[in-house]
């Protein structure tokens, strides 16, 4: 009992990452999750599934939230450890577009790839933005 | 971030040309991509690009291959772990390109 991930209460602090919505933060919070994802006892299978369903939600505020704003859009990442797993967030400030059917198709299918990566996923759309949240159970 | 994450090889004999990606591939480095994808196509109906050693890439990385199939047949060398196979059954890109794993 000693070791097992999620077992010990005094589990990693949360990850809290706050970025201008560009392409170039993408990296950054790659490299943030590759270093905090491993102190939350997450296996590299595991750990890759996170990155991309992070990185592709990520990349969709990017994409999406920017487009056509008027203000300098944000990107918010939040890793937690849970007694069971992961809690994830990516949050945007930007404003959530009614799309072209073509970019609705590309989105939909970004959120089925996260959908199949983690085990919940919530995408909240607001005025003031939009917010994912994500959530991976591990499995000790 | 450079170009150098993207080289490619000329076609020799019966074999097509390839694409080697290396590294993470993402928004930011996602239209060198597709420029040497592009390139590689312009000279040959059928490329091969091998992905084996991409750290990272995601949607925009098969936005790029989906263009390139359009016009090309392409084929995909993919690491054997990771969610890279999960990418391309999500996207479809496995069902127009001809995708072998290497370890």
């Amino acid at each position: 009992m000693s070791n097992g991930p999620g077992a010990d209460e005094g589990g990693p602090a949360p990850l809290r990452i706050r970025l201008p919505a560009v392409p170039a933060s993408l990296a950054v919070i790659r490299a943030h999750l590759r270093t905090w994802l491993p102190t939350a006892a997450v296996s590299p299978c595991t750990a890759a599934d996170v990155l991309l369903a992070v990185g592709e939600a990520a990349s969709n505020a990017v994409e999406h939230a920017v487009h056509g704003a008027t203000r300098n859009v944000e990107l918010e990442v939040t890793a937690l450890a849970t007694n069971t797993g992961l809690a994830l967030t990516v949050k945007d400030n930007g404003r959530w577009h009614a799309s072209p059917p073509t970019a609705q198709g590309r989105r939909g299918h970004g959120s089925r790839l996260m959908s199949a990566l983690v085990d919940q996923v919530t995408i909240t759309p607001s005025p003031q933005g939009t917010t994912v949240e994500m959530r991976k159970e591990l499995h000790p | 971030m450079t170009t150098s994450q993207f080289g490619l090889s000329a076609a020799e004999a019966e074999q097509p040309p390839v694409v080697t990606a290396t590294g993470d591939i993402d928004l930011a480095n996602v239209n060198e991509f597709q420029d040497v994808l592009t390139r590689a196509a312009d000279d040959s109906d059928a490329i091969t690009v091998d992905l084996s050693d991409v750290s990272y890439c995601d949607s925009a990385a098969v936005r790029a291959l989906f263009a390139v199939a359009a016009t090309t047949k392409l084929g995909l060398i993919v690491p054997a772990t990771g969610p890279i196979m999960t990418l391309l059954s999500i996207s479809g890109l496995d069902r127009v390109a001809t995708v072998t794993s290497r370890d």
